[in-house]
């Protein structure tokens, strides 16, 4: 009896601190994120382009959406396509934060190199990736030349843009790598230090310690990765515009001609929520499989 | 001992290398956005672009930061905005997400994936709400809609990474505190904090930069010139009729520049060593 | 520690909205404008207007507030509906219809029958017409211009100008004597650009009829122009290419092309480059037909959820019909004014940013049509940039010609006109 009484105390004493140690969080979503993601939901059941009279059409847009809309599948399949790629960008990001971690003289200055590119302005990188992918004149085409390969197409055809965009979205890597810097900063030398004695080669030291303990860290990234991939757009906007014929239409880029051009404020609330749907599922699913093998200390 | 030294000599030579290619990738934009700053109008917009500029345009330098744009005002502006927004989101975000991870009860995982949620929605259909929400507090032209999420936590990205961070060290100080009899206020603050260096470091470096860089906000909220942030006003040099290539790249450049500084300085808290050890066993 | 770190905070919070909210030193009430900056000119001269307007009327000033030239249909929906919209506002002449129809910018008509003083015949033909929707005047034009090509003298050689009346035959032949090559890179173009509207307009083509409801995209004159436009740079290689372009800037400022098509704002580009040019109106299409192009320029409006709309009618007034004024914008912002005995007086004539052989320019500006724009305008251009791509980007060479799309781009377009 007396046991029951104590671990609900505790229980409700753990509740209270959880509580406590969130309300930062729980206000601002309440105040600041809970209304207006509310509104957009109830848009997404009207035709409305906010400033005329509001008309109510019910589930109409999502039903158009999914049965009358080729451009909805097209560009959702154009965003899965560009996500697919994420593993590349978190692979090479912990391979350069390994070589980043050593001990070594200058790592200060490649980290810093390295991390420059995700500084650079928006506009500023648009236009410099802009010119370095002109076919004729720019840079990227002009080193092909001169090892003797030919020009490549870049971002004028179909076939290329896609890994054109891959490309350039790599070059920004140097915000990953930090993220995974930190995170190696956490594992306990002692560990590998212990491993070492008893014999452990390469091989054990790092897939057998190191990734498991940083394994936060790596889900942390696919988690985000995933969120973020899913919502690709400025890359769209500024430098191809959905192009060249659709095949950088990303689904984002879509809701906001929905939304912007053509003043239908329901129809695009409709495909946010869902895409918000997709990306709540997938998160879910990673979470419960791929989740579950994430080591925390504790 | 000697193959373990041959090894790691093998294994530098091999990350120099990869570094040092890597490197001269990444720092090119870099070096075409120096030489752009520094050519005049007319090489700027030649349709076939040169490399070097055929004479250094400095003044470029001077026009961008103190001809065309008051650009240290909109500096002074940026460095408020950083300063509140940085503190007050690591402050929040760590808080937040200690809770997350070391209380864990029921209802944990169905706020967090609420959490999650808030950026899963995009931004473009609560845009509009929230400005109106703003203007009608009379807010629009403050700073107050830039910042104010950095008092409830930052967003998402920072209380996850923080609760991925916190989740990996291990229990044993805090569970040695509290049979000491401190409460968890205490213990977070005295005893989690210092270990959180790394991650803070991270923190900082990313809300720094996210901030600073941050243009859309201000071009949606902040109408009032002398309240533009810098990020904003490089988009100033970008006209309907004209671009300021050289000028622009300049101020750029300058822009570039407190972050950098700022991620070197926090490369101290980067260094590898900090041994967890000691309590065990 | 933490008390003092919750202090500090608290302070940094209150002096924000302190310093947010200070700025109300002045006692005179406030008329604001939104625009944008065009080029660097603009940016002091706007000054100048608006201080003479607050000496007119010294019971107010002129608060500026900027409003981006790309994202404006968004802004100013936005702002409509957060009400934050200024008085007075510019706008672009493709949302103008828009915003009409949907009442966020004020009806004029009244105020222009009630103004004794306004006189219409003061502007140039069409410019009013320019700002009409549903014959409802909704803006006041500042400033107009209409496209030209430019020839750049030093570029052209000996080769002589061509008269006025000149056809497409002899722009080809032009741009291919002026085509200049070296081991086999082009290192002069014959023609350094044109959007494609205007050589459909220049052809006597039309895009949609009946007020967007119609897609004409498919008739003879239409095709002719899309299929030159991209034997331009394809088949005659006179014009950059797409993959030439993209990225870079203008082959005729950047003195590469020897003619190029050039619109209102480049005069000054022009000048600040010291290229030697000469202007010649559009030739004639395939047909020998004249065709007309359209007016392009810069309407000023009322927000109609303005509370000083008297006030903003002065203010637009002053900027786009008062003399004064206009003299002024001729002198420093550089586009030509919309009153023509200030456009034709030596203080635009003679300015350095207008161009040469004026009496042309001007013939040119009352040759003009007004483009229609309508609702779905937008997302139908933004198809037909997809199938001008299979007619003009050469890049995987697999072009078609338009003749063979012309039927199934026409009918695309029709099913998006349809929607609205």
């Amino acid at each position: 009896m007396n046991d029951i009484v104590i671990k609900n105390k505790n229980i409700i004493s753990i509740r209270k601190n959880f509580y406590l140690f969130i309300a930062p969080w729980l206000i601002g979503f309440i105040l600041l994120n809970a209304i207006p993601m509310l509104i957009s939901l109830v848009m997404s059941l009207t035709k409305w382009d906010m400033i005329t009279e509001v008309e109510w059409v019910g589930l109409k847009n999502f039903i158009d959406i999914f049965t009358n809309d080729p451009l909805f599948y097209k560009s959702l399949g154009v965003t899965f396509l560009w996500a697919s790629f994420l593993p590349i960008g978190i692979i090479f990001a912990l391979f350069l934060a390994n070589l980043l971690n050593r001990k070594m003289i200058g790592t200060t200055i490649f980290r810093t190199i390295v991390y420059i590119p995700v500084i650079v302005p928006a506009v500023a990188n648009c236009l410099l990736w802009n010119w370095m992918f002109n076919i004729e004149n720019g840079l990227l085409n002009m080193i092909l030349n001169s090892v003797g390969l030919s020009s490549y197409t870049w971002l004028m055809s179909e076939k290329s843009v896609m890994f054109s965009l891959i490309i350039m979205s790599l070059w920004q890597v140097g915000a990953n790598v930090v993220i995974f810097l930190a995170a190696l900063q956490g594992v306990d030398k002692t560990l590998i230090e212990a491993a070492e004695i008893d014999g452990a080669g390469m091989y054990v030291k790092y897939f057998r310690i190191t990734l498991p303990l940083i394994s936060p860290a790596i889900f942390f990234q696919l988690i985000m990765g995933i969120i973020g991939a899913l919502q690709v757009f400025m890359q769209g906007q500024l430098m191809t515009d959905g192009g060249p014929n659709k095949s950088t239409l990303f689904y984002i880029l879509y809701l906001y001609r929905k939304a912007f051009e053509q003043n239908d404020m329901g129809y695009a609330s409709g495909l946010a929520w869902i895409l918000f749907a997709i990306i709540m599922i997938i998160t879910i699913i990673v979470f419960k499989t791929i989740g579950k093998k994430v080591y925390y200390e504790n | 001992m000697v193959s373990t030294k041959k090894a790691k000599l093998y294994g530098d030579i091999f990350a120099y290398v990869i570094l040092i290619i890597c490197s001269l990738i990444f720092i090119l934009p870099l070096v075409w956005m120096l030489l752009t700053s520094l050519k005049s109008y007319d090489e700027n917009i030649s349709f076939i672009p040169t490399f070097l500029p055929q004479k250094l345009m400095f003044e470029n330098y001077r026009v961008a930061l103190f001809e065309f744009i008051p650009y240290f005002k909109y500096f002074t502006n940026s460095i408020f905005l950083v300063v509140v927004g940085t503190f007050a989101t690591v402050i929040t975000a760590t808080i937040v997400a200690y809770g997350f991870s070391r209380f864990k009860v029921k209802e944990n995982n169905f706020f967090f994936m609420i959490l999650l949620g808030t950026m899963m929605l995009p931004p473009q259909v609560t845009m509009i709400s929230s400005y109106v929400i703003w203007a009608k507090l009379y807010l629009v032209n403050t700073y107050v809609p830039l910042l104010i999420g950095c008092f409830f936590g930052g967003s998402a990205f920072y209380i996850f990474l923080a609760k991925q961070f916190i989740s990996g060290l291990p229990i044993d100080y805090e569970e040695a505190a509290q049979i000491d009899g401190a409460n968890k206020l205490q213990i977070f603050f005295k005893i989690i904090i210092p270990l959180l260096k790394p991650l803070i470091a991270a923190i900082s470096i990313f809300s720094f930069q996210s901030i600073w860089n941050d243009y859309m906000g201000p071009l949606i909220y902040i109408k009032d010139v002398n309240l533009y942030t810098v990020a904003q006003s490089l988009t100033l040099f970008d006209m309907p009729h004209e671009t300021l290539w050289g000028e622009m790249m300049a101020a750029s450049l300058v822009t570039i520049l407190p972050i950098v500084i700022i991620f070197a300085f926090f490369q101290k808290y980067f260094i590898s060593g900090i041994t967890l050890g000691g309590v065990k066993g | 520690m933490r008390k003092i770190i919750s202090f500090l905070i608290a302070i940094i919070l209150i002096s924000t909205t302190i310093i947010a909210l200070v700025g109300c030193g002045d006692s005179r009430k406030e008329i604001k404008i939104g625009y944008w900056i065009n080029n660097s000119n603009e940016k002091t001269n706007n000054k100048y207007i608006f201080d003479e307007f607050e000496k007119k009327f010294p019971e107010y000033k002129v608060t500026p507030v900027s409003i981006s030239y790309d994202t404006l249909y968004e802004e100013v929906n936005r702002m409509y509906v957060g009400n934050t919209l200024p008085d007075v506002i510019w706008m672009r002449e493709d949302y103008l219809p828009s915003f009409a129809e949907k009442g966020i910018v004020e009806n004029l008509k009244a105020y222009i029958e009630n103004d004794e003083t306004f006189d219409e015949s003061l502007y140039f033909e069409n410019a009013l017409n320019f700002c009409k929707y549903n014959d409802n005047l909704y803006a006041l034009p500042r400033d107009i211009g209409v496209q030209v090509i430019a020839f750049n003298k030093d570029l052209m050689g000996d080769t002589p100008l061509p008269s006025n009346d000149w056809t497409w035959s002899d722009l080809l032949e032009l741009s291919q004597t002026l085509t200049k090559k070296e081991d086999d890179k082009i290192t002069q173009y014959g023609f350094g650009w044109t959007d494609w509207k205007s050589l459909v307009y220049s052809n006597d083509g039309e895009l949609f009829s009946d007020n967007g409801q119609t897609a004409q995209l498919n008739k003879e004159e239409t095709v002719e122009a899309l299929q030159l436009y991209s034997d331009l740079a394809n088949k005659y290689g006179v014009m950059p290419t797409a993959e030439a372009s993209q990225g870079l800037g203008n082959a005729f400022t950047g003195k590469k092309a020897a003619f190029a098509v050039v619109g209102p704002w480049d005069f000054a580009k022009l000048k600040k480059s010291n290229i030697n040019y000469d202007i010649r109106s559009f030739p004639k299409g395939s047909s020998e037909k004249a065709g007309k192009m359209r007016l392009s320029g810069l309407q000023i409006g009322i927000s109609s959820k303005s509370e000083q709309k008297e006030m903003a009618y002065e203010l637009v007034k002053f900027l786009c019909y008062n003399e004064d004024a206009q003299k002024l914008q001729g002198e420093y912002s550089i586009a030509m004014p919309s009153i023509k005995s200030v456009a034709k007086s030596d203080i635009y004539v003679k300015s350095i940013y207008a161009p040469p052989s004026i009496e042309m320019y001007f013939d040119a500006l009352e040759n003009t049509f007004i483009e229609p724009h309508f609702e779905g305008e937008i997302e139908a251009l933004s198809e037909m940039n997809d199938w001008l791509y299979k007619i003009y980007n050469n890049v995987d060479n697999n072009i078609v010609t338009a003749e063979s799309i012309k039927n199934s781009m026409n009918s695309a377009i029709q099913t998006i006109l349809d929607k609205y």
